[in-house]
């Protein structure tokens, strides 16, 4: 058992979902994550060669809007982690400060294309959290959510997000 | 055309090179809106969290991985699954390669599915599966 996290009080927040406005992804931000990632695939930079293939505009890369961490303005920086991270980390109720967090597996299902200019909804359900002893760093506490990605309506990915949480002691 | 019926268990394809800057993880930051330090600030990722560098986000993993098959799939299909984890710490400035396998041929719905992962040098970084689906 770790000091810092008990799994039992979290219980009651186990199935509770979380709907979030993303907003519109525009197509200058399709290519500032394509050029983040150094992907020249023309479908996110050519508006032409994209209806060409059938699409209604530059094709969003399947994996950007799971991505993106804080969907408005963010946190404010005086309320921001020592480690950078919001305190939440998308549950409630937070964490113990001193607790680091990482990302673990990801679970992506891409279940059709979204275009530039479409704008996300994203619900987030809080589907676990689960405790396991590590080799070196002590116990270590996963948490999972499962979270949906929807333009008008429509299903576009599917993220089983797991994170892994210990104690840097 | 790709044929399905050209494509076989065990084929590998052609491995990605990659070297992520530090000016590339850091626009990675920015367009997540992720203000986790151990991607920016050595001095924190080293000192603090006991990393060897800045770290490689575990989305660019993925989507360098993404970048492997969208440019394999073509326009003849699309990717339809990622699953990934970070099992190593990738670094900025290194040569960073992306590698896929192919597992599985589903001729019915024109699924093939493939072992993923990403290395520098002998460290592994990302490791998972995905899929494809070709159309037609």
């Amino acid at each position: 058992m770790s000091e810092l996290i008990d799994p039992v009080e979290y219980q009651d927040y186990l199935g509770t979902t979380e709907t979030d406005d993303l907003g519109e992804i525009t197509r200058k931000e399709v290519r500032r994550y394509a050029r983040a990632v150094e992907d020249d695939n023309p479908l996110f930079w050519d508006v032409e060669y994209a209806r060409s293939q059938g699409h209604d505009d530059l094709v969003i890369p399947p994996n950007m809007a799971p991505s993106i961490l804080e969907v408005g303005a963010g946190t404010p920086a005086d309320d921001l982690r020592d480690d950078g991270l919001p305190p939440s980390l998308g549950i409630d109720p937070e964490f113990p400060e001193a607790v680091q967090t990482i990302k673990g597996e990801r679970e992506l299902t891409f279940h059709q294309y979204a275009t530039a200019g479409d704008r996300f909804v994203r619900e987030s359900t809080f589907q676990d959290i689960y405790q396991k002893q590590g080799s070196s760093t002590g116990t270590l506490t996963f948490t999972v959510a499962t979270e949906e990605y929807f333009v008008d309506e429509s299903l576009i990915s599917t993220n089983k997000q797991t994170h892994i949480h210990y104690d840097p002691e | 055309m790709r044929l399905i019926d050209d494509i076989s268990v065990g084929d590998r394809l052609d491995t990605l090179e990659k070297t992520f800057t530090r000016p590339q993880l850091f626009r990675f930051s920015a367009i997540r809106w992720n203000p986790h330090r151990i991607h920016y600030d050595p001095m924190y990722a080293t000192e603090e969290a006991d990393h060897p560098d800045v770290l490689i986000h575990g989305p660019l993993h993925e989507a360098a991985i993404q970048q492997l098959l969208m440019n394999w799939v073509g326009t003849e299909g699309h990717l339809v699954e990622l699953n990934c984890r970070t099992v190593g710490r990738g670094i900025p400035e290194q040569p960073y390669f992306v590698e896929a396998e192919v597992t599985a041929i589903e001729q019915s719905d024109q699924r093939i599915d493939f072992d993923v992962w990403t290395h520098q040098d002998d460290t592994a970084c990302a490791e998972g599966t995905a899929s494809v689906r070709l159309e037609g």
